[in-house]
């Protein structure tokens, strides 16, 4: 019945966006709903109300979870199958699941359980977790809500806000994940705020800014890459860090989750004077930009180490920059960091002076053969890297996409050298690349399919003009008769190549694969796939209402093991390029931000496997 | 233009290009390649090298964006050092005006057009011709630089319309279909690129 009422607001949210309605709200209108978060009601003339899903901020649905455990640092290392605590869900960001419920035989029997519409007017590429059956959710305008994860019941729900300034969609205002510690949910956002909210009611424990404008030590930074939480500390990233001049640089912070107070900081710019200082070519400092960590890093509990990837320099080109051959740490590198004082432990520096905006700052995975400890991770040049990920040596890598911007990579070191114009660049001249700035790798997190060794990577193939004022034209990868999408697989021991399939629209989602030997993913063109791991041949497909755009979740309640899946429009180079690219040929809706949960029919369920 | 069926297309690279415009899904093995690639190296020294090239739309901006469509294929082959291309092409938003034979740095990397190809002036229809090589291009054609570029009314030159680089003659499964080991396409003189494009074609060095 909830949500029923709910799809009726939207509907009727929507239609005022379509009509080209302002947003209002007549005064004293919710006085039933005490906005918390600091926020109020949007003031406004006489006129027709809109639900109090759009116009008011705070607690607008109360509530109150019972039997919820406090999520413990237990839990966080060896996480239930039965839930999904964290972005990519554990700290080595598998983004595997170990219920084999749902797998290869019957995944074709699959079936909608459950469908909630979230707010529009932003970009959606989240992730929902799970805890004790009960499900925490973040929607544009920085809503967060908690469900009955089975039955997509409403438990609570606490407009944050601001709220979205239009219904219209775009924009890349995401958050990709929110964070569970003990009794807390813990909501980044992009406006420069971490809240805590009591995962019973919703209820706003503490807020701190992680980067407060009114300090001009900290700017105005955002962050929409999720957290992760060691040790009771929160440790946000940041984007939003190209302005020139820049008095305050990008950084990695980590706050108490108990009080909202910092511990430490860590900055991703080596200024002058300081380790890694004289890799920009000796550029003012408030010139050096860029290096944001727009993705949370994982975690080795028994190394105590964090490892995030960062971002390349701002401005994206050498010329525009002025940085010449420099590396400019500790740009596109891998980060390996105590995560209880934030002191660097080690940095790989992945493209040395990079020119292309082509980030190395996604998903570290962690995995080990025998004693190894390895690292792998995929940037937008869709280099597939191995690193050791105790001392930080180059140990292997693999390309996974046609790519002309290096000319050779040192076996022995990995240090990659980039074509002869991309380093005689001139001011006036385009530069090709492929990948372009869509990645061969972007956000969607690859997943490791721990029982085949085996990791699965969305890719995708296009290519770029870039001039040295970021202008950009865009073109088809040679090679793939314009297949702009593209998943592979490789067994990560040997980085032999297992599969690999290409489609013509790009996988908008992270993949997420089963112990059932599943492996899903969803794309541009709102199709939610499921494959088999072992071949990549497809075992089933749907449609969903837009592009199919975020990350996946497998949880189990009662026994039973479901499959979450987001659909959103909005975002930056992955949604952009293809929406370009493609125009004319896929169209899908521009509203849609949803989460859709899927399971086997009732009378099909088995007990979920541990 | 390439979604739909990909399955049902032929297996042959160059069946495909002549049936160009609905059957541009060419969906052939890698494994085909490597036998072809041995039969090469076993063959003659004057047996010439095939290639293929696809067509699409050259780098677009907001003002091409819908200007510089359409799709096509040819096939080319080198023997000696005559280059000889054949192919067809649809779709354009207005007709064709001129084809050129151009070179860059590398694959995907664009340069400067010279020799003129033959093309129909309408937005659909053949490209082709012959072009005596020397030394140097035939060099660049091995090393991917080259590649052709049809220019249109609505889409003319230095941008164009349509582009597609010359590539040694490859095969894929195609869209949707799993295929094994790897099979992306090998920058062609990156040493780690044709390792880790383990099919790649001049493993087996065509002659020249």
């Amino acid at each position: 019945m909830k949500l029923s009422k709910k799809m009726t607001a939207i509907a009727a949210a929507a239609f005022a966006t379509i009509a080209g309605m302002a947003l209002w709200a007549p005064a004293g209108f919710g006085q039933a709903a005490a906005p918390q978060g600091g926020g109020a009601a949007r003031e406004g003339a006489t006129a027709p109300a809109l639900p109090i899903e759009y116009t008011h901020l705070g607690l607008i649905q109360a509530g109150s979870i019972k039997n919820y455990t406090d999520v413990t640092d237990t839990m966080l290392t060896n996480p239930s199958p039965d839930d999904w605590l964290m972005y990519r869900g554990n700290y080595s960001a598998w983004s595997f699941s170990n219920l084999n419920q749902i797998n290869a035989t019957n995944v074709n029997q699959l079936q909608l359980k459950w469908t909630l519409t979230m707010n529009d007017g932003g970009a959606n590429e989240t992730t929902p977790l799970v805890h004790d059956g009960v499900m925490f959710l973040f929607s544009p305008g920085n809503t967060v809500q908690a469900i009955k994860a089975d039955t997509g019941e409403l438990l609570w729900q606490n407009n944050l806000g601001p709220l979205s300034p239009s219904l219209n969609p775009g924009g890349d205002v995401a958050e990709r994940s929110l964070g569970l510690y003990e009794d807390k949910v813990i909501v980044p956002t992009m406006q420069g705020k971490i809240y805590a909210l009591d995962a019973r009611t919703g209820k706003v424990d503490w807020q701190t800014f992680y980067s407060d404008p009114s300090n001009p030590e900290e700017g105005q930074h955002g962050s929409d890459g999720g957290v992760i939480i060691v040790h009771g500390k929160i440790i946000i990233g940041m984007t939003n860090c190209s302005r020139i001049p820049q008095t305050s640089h990008c950084y990695i912070s980590a706050y108490d989750a108990n009080t909202g107070k910092r511990v430490w900081k860590f900055a991703t710019v080596a200024n002058k004077g300081e380790p890694g200082g004289d890799t920009w070519n000796n550029m003012p400092d408030d010139h050096r930009g860029g290096v944001e960590t727009w993705i949370a890093g994982t975690y080795d509990p028994e190394l105590n180490t964090t490892y995030w990837g960062t971002a390349q320099a701002k401005p994206w080109r050498r010329d525009a920059r002025g940085s010449g051959a420099g590396a400019t740490l500790y740009a596109n590198s891998t980060l390996a960091l105590d995560p209880d004082t934030g002191k660097l432990k080690w940095y790989y520096s992945h493209a040395p002076g990079e020119s292309l905006d082509l980030d190395e700052v996604f998903e570290r995975i962690l995995i080990d053969h025998g004693a190894q400890k390895t690292l792998m991770t995929v940037g937008k040049p869709g280099i597939l890297w191995k690193l050791d990920r105790v001392t930080g040596k180059y140990l292997d890598s693999r390309e996974t996409v046609f790519q002309n911007i290096f000319v050779n990579i040192d076996p022995k070191t990995g240090e990659p050298t980039y074509r002869k114009d991309v380093i005689d660049q001139k001011t006036d001249q385009w530069l090709p690349s492929c990948p372009g700035p869509e990645g061969g790798k972007d956000w969607p997190p690859a997943s490791y399919h721990q029982p085949d060794d085996e990791i699965i990577i969305p890719l995708s193939q296009s290519c770029v003009l870039m001039a040295s004022d970021f202008s950009q034209q865009f073109y088809e990868m040679p090679g793939t008769e314009g297949n702009m999408g593209r998943l592979s697989a490789y067994e990560t021991n040997t980085m032999k190549p297992l599969w690999s399939l290409q489609q013509r629209s790009p996988f908008l989602t992270g993949v997420v694969s089963t112990a059932g030997n599943v492996a899903f993913v969803g794309d541009f063109d709102r199709v939610f796939h499921a494959f088999d791991t072992k071949t990549g041949t497809q075992l089933w497909k749907t449609r969903l209402g837009t592009t199919v755009q975020g990350h996946i979740a497998s949880f189990a309640v009662n026994g039973k093991q479901y499959i979450a899946v987001m659909s959103g429009v909005g975002g930056s180079s992955p949604e952009q390029k293809p929406s370009f690219i493609l125009a004319g040929e896929v169209s899908r809706p521009m509203h849609g931000n949803a989460i859709y949960v899927f399971g086997l029919p009732d009378n099909n369920q088995q007990a979920s496997s541990r | 233009m390439l979604r739909g069926d990909t399955r049902s297309g032929s297996k042959n690279s160059a069946i495909a290009a002549k049936n160009a415009m609905g059957r541009l899904r060419v969906t052939v093995r890698f494994s085909v390649v490597l036998a072809v690639g041995l039969a090469f190296a076993m063959s003659a020294a004057a047996a010439p090298e095939a290639y293929q090239i696809n067509l699409g739309p050259v780098a677009r901006s907001n003002a091409t964006q819908m200007t510089a469509v359409g799709r096509g294929t040819a096939d080319a082959a080198l023997d000696g050092n005559k280059l000889s291309i054949n192919g067809m092409f649809g779709g354009l938003a207005s007709p064709a005006t001129d084809a050129h034979l151009c070179q860059g740095a590398g694959i995907g990397v664009s340069g400067t057009c010279t020799n003129g190809l033959a093309v129909s002036q309408a937005p659909s229809g053949s490209v082709s011709g012959t072009v005596i090589l020397n030394v140097k291009q035939i060099a660049a054609l091995r090393a991917g630089q080259l590649y052709v570029q049809i220019n249109s009314q609505k889409a003319p030159a230095p941008a164009g319309n349509l582009w597609g680089w010359i590539l040694i003659a490859h095969e894929t499964e195609g869209q949707d279909v799993p295929q094994q080991d790897h099979w992306f396409l090998p920058q062609y003189d990156m040493p780690q690129s044709v390792e880790h494009g383990s099919t790649h074609p001049l493993k087996t060095k065509p002659n020249s």
